[in-house]
């Protein structure tokens, strides 16, 4: 049985209903959910056989479409709603062929702004019209030729994203003539130099000032020669770190621990790459007036030589 | 051909209708006519080859030529 809910035409006619029945089957009509009802006959066909019921049955009445299909062709005359689906259609396709957001996406913040730039610079500005990611891709290559390496443009829905890798230049080395000097007094732990004349040696003790790493070289002949200075000198630092704080209700051993971090926190401010702490022993921790106190002895192992 | 189910019967390869009535439905097949006698009857569908009729059927009776 055919699914009234999908679309039925809907008719009536006053006629006997054998000849009815019979001229139904000469026109090769099909018939749905036929009711006689006071001498009318009601039934359902496909809408597909309008014209044959129309020339077979001159007085048949249409009533009615049932269905999805009814529904569309009542929306199909109003002209108001016509209008609202077109508009609607016509707003999908403009939006769907816009663009309202470009995302960049690297490692370095420069190069990202030089991109964001050069888009602006190239007329990419949003919203903008859907264009050929492959011109848009040629032309930032050829604006940003000394900073990118590589650049991929990809269409996510209504956003480009803009991945791309910046390039690396290798880095000139500089050396200079500036001699090693000492920046703390320290016991000399090893030498991290590359260039330069070491006048102090491993486990000599140097003061603040000291010259570690001279820029002289004296020859056979007693002539001075002038050499280039680089390179780092490691050396044993001696601190006391005294660090107070508020007493609480909180267990010793938590303020205890607190306190500890504080000074491990304090004596690691000025910290370059590769120093580290080498002993720590606490001498004190007391409470004095509503305060406890701590005070630790720290053995650091510091570039003395860097600011 | 003819199949029933219940209070439905469908005819297949007939000629024409001959009589349609709430009590009585004469159907003019190829080699024979084709009474159903019964009460409430009345055609549910109509096909190019098939008629579907519902109703309580109590007599079917076939009138064949001499």
């Amino acid at each position: 049985m055919i699914n009234k809910h999908i679309g039925l035409d809907y008719w009536k006619v006053n006629m006997e209903v054998t000849t009815f029945l019979n001229q139904c089957k000469q026109f090769e009509i099909e018939l749905y959910d036929i009711n006689i009802k006071h001498n009318s006959i009601y039934f359902y066909t496909h809408i597909w056989q309008r014209k044959k019921i129309i020339r077979a049955i001159s007085n048949a009445k249409f009533i009615c479409t049932t269905g999805m299909l009814g529904y569309l062709f009542k929306d199909f005359k109003r002209p108001c709603r016509l209008l609202c689906i077109c508009i609607s259609i016509l707003i999908w396709l403009i939006l769907s062929s816009m663009v309202f957001d470009i995302e960049v996406f690297g490692e370095d913040k420069e190069v990202k702004k030089s991109i964001e730039l050069a888009l602006k610079e190239l007329g990419y500005q949003l919203p903008l019209y859907k264009n050929d990611t492959n011109l848009m891709k040629q032309q930032l290559k050829k604006k940003l030729d000394n900073k990118i390496t590589w650049l991929e443009i990809e269409k996510q829905g209504s956003k480009y994203k803009i991945t791309y890798t910046p390039k690396e230049d290798v880095k000139k080395q500089s050396l200079y003539h500036n001699e090693l000097i000492a920046k703390k007094d320290a016991l000399i732990q090893r030498f991290d130099v590359q260039h330069g004349n070491k006048i102090r040696s491993v486990n000599e003790f140097v003061h603040k000032g000291d010259v570690l790493v001279s820029n002289v070289l004296e020859d056979s002949f007693q002539k001075n020669h002038e050499l280039f200075v680089k390179g780092r000198v490691f050396g044993y630092v001696w601190k006391d770190i005294t660090i107070t704080m508020k007493d609480s209700k909180l267990p010793n051993s938590i303020k205890f621990y607190e306190l500890l971090m504080s000074a491990r926190n304090e004596i690691s401010k000025d910290f370059h790459k590769d120093d580290c702490i080498k002993e720590e022993n606490i001498l004190q921790f007391s409470k004095d007036m509503g305060k406890i106190k701590m005070i630790v002895h720290y053995k650091l192992l510091q570039d003395i030589t860097s600011n | 051909m003819l199949s029933m189910d219940k209070n439905q019967m469908s005819i297949t390869q007939y000629n024409q209708l001959l009589k349609v009535e709430n009590d009585c439905i004469v159907i003019q097949m190829q080699d024979f006519n084709l009474t159903i006698n019964g009460s409430c009857l009345h055609i549910d569908a109509l096909e190019k080859e098939e008629l579907l009729l519902e109703g309580k059927i109590q007599q079917i009776t076939f009138f064949y030529d001499k």
